[in-house]
């Protein structure tokens, strides 16, 4: 028996504070990654503006920080609640690298305070306080790092190397579950994923501000910030389909069922009547579109941050490619949608650029919903996916203990000779009350002799010596003493 | 304690705000930021004060030392069990 | 479950549960006790148009914002190290109070919320909606004290249990009786004004310094005006604290007597000690510098009720027992010190010396001592409860033969009346195994032969 959510049912309210909690982690990570960025250059070319926009974005960082730690707890109450066989396991497993986690935790959440509460007062320190933003992307990596060795484990868990590692290792700390076959590339596709999130996030803050910003000089600046984010973010999301290609091919060999219900619709990944990892693919396919297009558009050579194109349009064949392997694989239809899509996307970003008079405002905003969704979605169906997820925890039916290894690991106390607290067996009865409890400090000769006869009073007194008695047993003794009869 | 070293520069923020909201954005005087764009506020380092300085070395220490630490326990992890 | 325990390196396991609490808990309650005050003080300051308050509120808010990160961050760090070494605990605890755990992380969000994007963000822009901002800062305590109520619930439990604790495949989610047990509310107020009285105290003396080394003769006025203000405040507020505090005493005493035993001259008795004596500089040097300062009779008159007030719930407490010579010679003992310590006050009333050095070093020195006095509070808390996870209801995993047989002692021989386990070193004749023999003979007294050894072995090691 287990405890039940309401309305939302178990899965659904770990998965909606997980993915709450994905989708700000996330964000941090890129913004950290994207605020280096620009105070690099920032301090190449001496112009204030990206530094001044990458203190503005760790501003928003520290905030959002913080709402990321604590949904980062909610999901610890959540899960030790509803899922207390299964988090019990995985602290069998990982429970060295969940502390090391949260160490860095501490190291992140310190790192990223100083360095935006100490901006100012460094100016004359500028390299210093750039590599102490530049920390912030090391640790978050190592974080998520570890985060990714559980998350992995769980799609992935091998074929009982994990167990293998955890009889003659170190308790808490399994080795081969840890660097189990999906490992790698979901650490790849989300460190990659993570900097295009955290980017095209800032580009959507830059479009925010340019929505309400009158001044000439203040819509450059944010025209400049965003479309450096945009640039950065661009980069990383080229190289996505590459690391997804290769972690889908792990997939299929190590989760066979969970690739089976990404590719062909099934189980979780469809809910309501919608498949969730298509919708996905279809808001990649439009941000793709989009992405393109602004590029076309903005990337003359008296134009600032510009890739070069030749770099860009080769890794766009290799999306062209990806989806026209997904066709193969599964269905025309998906290549076809995502080519609708894409096509889509373009349009609207020539629209938008038109409509704004070349401003990229609104193509920095909907890049910044859209990354947003296409994470949430991308989380979603990784969880969805699995088929262990969606049996809730008949997997765990007992928590696996490596028994050979318990003389040593685990204290020298056996636990069955721990002495139990044993309920005393209530007295019934006035006179039995009487002599339990009176008698245990003194004799009962002692409370025949007691001179006063307001007995309320004394067993008042009693009671703040420490003798312990409900109500009801107060009163009664008390009635009964007064009475006078016999005890 | 930061914050009372703050304090100082608070106040005058605040006293900066007051005044700018009474302006009200008057189109004569161009605000702050809009000054802040245009140069680069780099300064001497003596001019920084020190204790922010002593105190961002020592946790930049720190923390390298803990990545050092840590990235060796996930190799050592890797290796042995 | 069947689960395993993990074993910690280096130091034993309460050691590195006592760091890793001991990193959060100074920085959440400072957190609370600021938020409280930060929209009391700005509301005075709009009212009084004195800049001075709100520089001093916007201040305090900052220094929130700098340390609520690494604070939470830290916190996150309690449950993980206690679901790894005490598995069962947290297993069966986690299920009973699984809904308080979800509305307290609900609370937490919305503290951040309007802490964050309500309070410190529009601070400044805000300056012509005032009323609308303090509002903000406002439901930031509000939600701050949540936060607090909830774990103050959680944590009383372990002491006394108002409920039992489930098993793990024994659903309960939520039970007002283990909700609000019976310390709770005690232990709520004790750490409220505890919060606001040493976080107070810690800055005025920290401000003080400030004030020394100020060069500015107009920032040399706002930090002495500030130093004094919260110096004061924390002052004042200790005085609720021994009325709590005796409350709080005498519900450990009638529903968790082996942890009011553990404090009242018992294994944790020298924490408690060392509290009383932090507690005691903390009012000699703090008493001092105030009755220095102020002119004004309200404060003096306030301060000298709350130090009377002190020495009656002393009164009222069951005497303690500790000095030779029994209760008289206790109660002749403080009484003479309070009068000591209240002529010293009033000899100290003069004017024109509060501003000499020495006298700031005092008030800092004060509230390092009310800091420290408010960890050990906690620390002898934490261990009056041992060998016990939640009172009388689990044992913790690593514990060992001793702490079971000391419990045994304090539960069966230390119970009557108000003895304290300091008439144990008292007894003359150290016979031991005669004395238990003739005290399980007693009427009433139920002692197998088993518990008579072991308590017996106890007597004899320890005393």
């Amino acid at each position: 028996m287990h405890l039940e959510f309401p309305i939302l049912g178990a899965k659904w309210a770990i998965g909606s504070i997980a993915l709450f909690h994905t989708a700000v982690a996330s964000m941090a990570i890129g913004f950290a990654f994207f605020v280096t960025v620009a105070q690099i250059v920032s301090y190449i070319r001496k112009e204030n503006r990206y530094d001044l926009l990458a203190k503005k974005v760790q501003l928003i960082h520290v905030c959002i920080y913080n709402i990321g730690t604590i949904n980062a707890i909610g999901l610890v109450f959540l899960l030790s609640g509803l899922f207390p066989q299964f988090w019990a396991q995985l602290f069998v497993q990982f429970y060295w690298s969940i502390i090391v986690e949260e160490f860095l935790f501490f190291l992140l959440a310190t790192t990223i305070t100083f360095h935006y509460f100490f901006w100012d007062k460094l100016w004359g320190h500028k390299k210093l306080h750039i590599f102490l933003g530049a920390l912030l992307t090391p640790l978050f990596f190592l974080q998520f790092y570890i985060i990714n060795g559980l998350g992995s484990f769980m799609l992935t868990p091998g074929f009982g190397e994990a167990e293998l590692s955890l009889r003659t290792g170190v308790l808490g700390w399994d080795k081969m579950g840890f660097y189990n076959p999906s490992f790698l590339m979901l650490t790849l596709h989300r460190t990659l994923a993570n900097f295009a999130y955290g980017g095209f996030s800032a580009a959507g803050l830059c479009g925010i501000f340019l929505y309400f910003a009158k001044k000439p000089k203040l819509k450059e600046f944010y025209e400049d910030g965003g479309r450096l984010a945009f640039q950065i973010a661009f980069m990383a999301f080229l190289s996505l389909p590459v690391a997804g290609y290769f972690y889908a091919h792990v997939l299929k060999n190590h989760a066979n069922e969970a690739y089976m219900n990404l590719m062909w619709g099934r189980g979780d990944v469809v809910a309501g009547g919608v498949d969730w990892w298509w919708l996905k693919h279809i808001c990649v396919a439009a941000m793709m579109g989009i992405c393109l297009t602004y590029f076309r558009k903005t990337s003359s050579a008296d134009k600032e941050f510009t890739i070069p194109a030749i770099m860009v349009y080769s890794v766009a064949v290799l999306y062209l490619m990806f989806y026209l392997a997904m066709g193969m694989v599964m269905t025309w239809a998906f290549f076809w949608f995502m080519l609708a899509f894409g096509v889509g996307g373009a349009f609207l970003s020539v629209h938008l650029l038109k409509y704004h008079g070349g401003s990229g405002r609104g193509v920095f905003l909907l890049i910044g919903i859209l990354s947003f969704t296409t994470v949430m979605l991308g989380g979603y169906s990784r969880e969805a996916s699995r088929p262990r997820f969606v049996k809730r925890i008949s997997h765990y039916d007992k928590v696996f203990v490596p028994e050979e290894r318990q003389p040593y690991l685990m204290v020298h106390v056996d636990p069955e000779d721990i002495p139990k607290v044993t309920p005393k067996e209530k007295a019934s009865g006035p006179a039995s009350l009487i002599r339990e409890n009176c008698s245990g400090c003194h004799t009962l000769t002692r409370v025949k002799n007691y001179p006063l006869d307001n007995w309320q009073v004394i067993v008042s007194q009693m009671e703040a010596y420490g003798l312990k008695l409900t109500r009801e047993e107060s009163k009664l003794i008390t009635a009964h003493l007064d009475s006078g009869r016999p005890y | 304690m930061n914050e009372k070293t703050e304090e100082k520069e608070n106040s005058e923020a605040q006293e900066q705000a007051a005044q700018e909201s009474k302006e009200g954005g008057s189109p004569e005087k161009a605000p702050k930021w809009e000054s802040e764009l245009d140069v680069y506020p780099l300064r001497e380092p003596s001019d920084d004060p020190r204790w922010a300085v002593r105190t961002v070395w020592i946790w930049t220490g720190f923390a390298i030392a803990a990545l050092i630490f840590i990235f060796t326990l996930l190799v050592l992890g890797a290796i042995y069990d | 479950m069947d689960l395993p325990v993990i074993e910690p390196p280096i130091a034993p396991r309460w050691v590195w549960m006592e760091e890793v609490t001991y990193s959060h808990i100074p920085i959440a309650t400072l957190i609370t006790a600021f938020l409280v005050l930060a929209p009391i003080f700005e509301y005075i300051g709009y009212r009084t148009k004195d800049s001075r308050y709100d520089r001093l509120a916007k201040s305090m808010v900052v220094f929130c914002m700098i340390l609520y990160s690494p604070g939470a961050a830290l916190g996150t760090g309690i449950p993980i190290f206690i679901i790894g070494m005490w598995p069962e605990f947290w297993s069966r605890w986690s299920n009973l109070f699984f809904w308080p755990l979800i509305v307290q992380f609900i609370f937490f969000l919305l503290d951040v919320f309007f802490l964050f994007f309500c309070y410190y963000l529009p601070w400044d822009k805000m300056q012509n909606r005032k009323r609308l901002h303090i509002f903000f800062g406002v439901m930031t305590a509000i939600f701050g004290l949540l936060i607090q109520a909830v774990w103050d619930a959680l944590g009383a439990y372990m002491t006394t249990p108002g409920a039992p604790l489930p098993a793990v495949n024994d659903p309960v989610g939520w039970s007002p009786q283990a909700f609000f047990n019976p310390s709770y509310p005690y232990l709520f107020f004790h750490r409220f004004f505890a919060n606001i009285s040493w976080t107070m105290l810690l800055m005025g003396g920290v401000f003080a310094l400030k004030y020394l080394r100020q060069k500015d003769d107009k920032e040399k006025a706002y930090f002495g005006f500030v130093s004094d203000l919260t110096f004061t405040i924390g002052f004042v507020a200790f005085f609720m604290m021994p009325f709590i505090g005796w409350g709080f005493a005498k519900v450990l005493q009638q529903k968790a007597p082996v942890a009011f035993h553990s404090i009242m001259g018992g294994h944790a008795s020298s924490f408690f000690m060392i509290k009383m004596g932090l507690i005691s500089i903390m009012l000699f040097l703090g008493g001092g510098y105030l009755f220095t300062r102020h002119k004004r009779k309200f404060i003096i008159g306030l301060m000298t009720a709350g130090i009377i007030s002190s020495y009656l719930v002393l009164q009222w407490h069951p005497a303690l027992d500790w000095l030779p010579g029994g209760p008289f010679v206790w109660r002749v003992s403080y009484t003479v010190l309070f009068l000591a310590f209240l002529i010293y006050l009033w000899m100290m009333k003069r004017e024109g010396l509060h501003n000499r050095t020495i006298w700031k070093w005092a008030m800092f020195t004060a509230g390092l001592a009310a800091f420290f006095a408010f960890t050990f509070g906690g620390f002898t808390r934490s261990r009056a409860r041992q060998p016990y996870n939640v009172y009388e209801q689990l044992v913790k995993v690593e514990v060992l033969p001793r702490e079971l047989d000391r419990t045994l002692l304090y539960k069966k021989c230390v119970t009557c009346h108000h003895k304290t386990p300091k008439d144990f070193e008292r007894y003359g004749k150290k016979d031991w195994p005669t004395r238990v023999a003739i005290e399980r003979k007693r009427d009433g007294v139920s002692m197998s032969d088993e518990e008579a050894e072991r308590i017996t072995r106890y007597l004899k090691e320890h005393y």
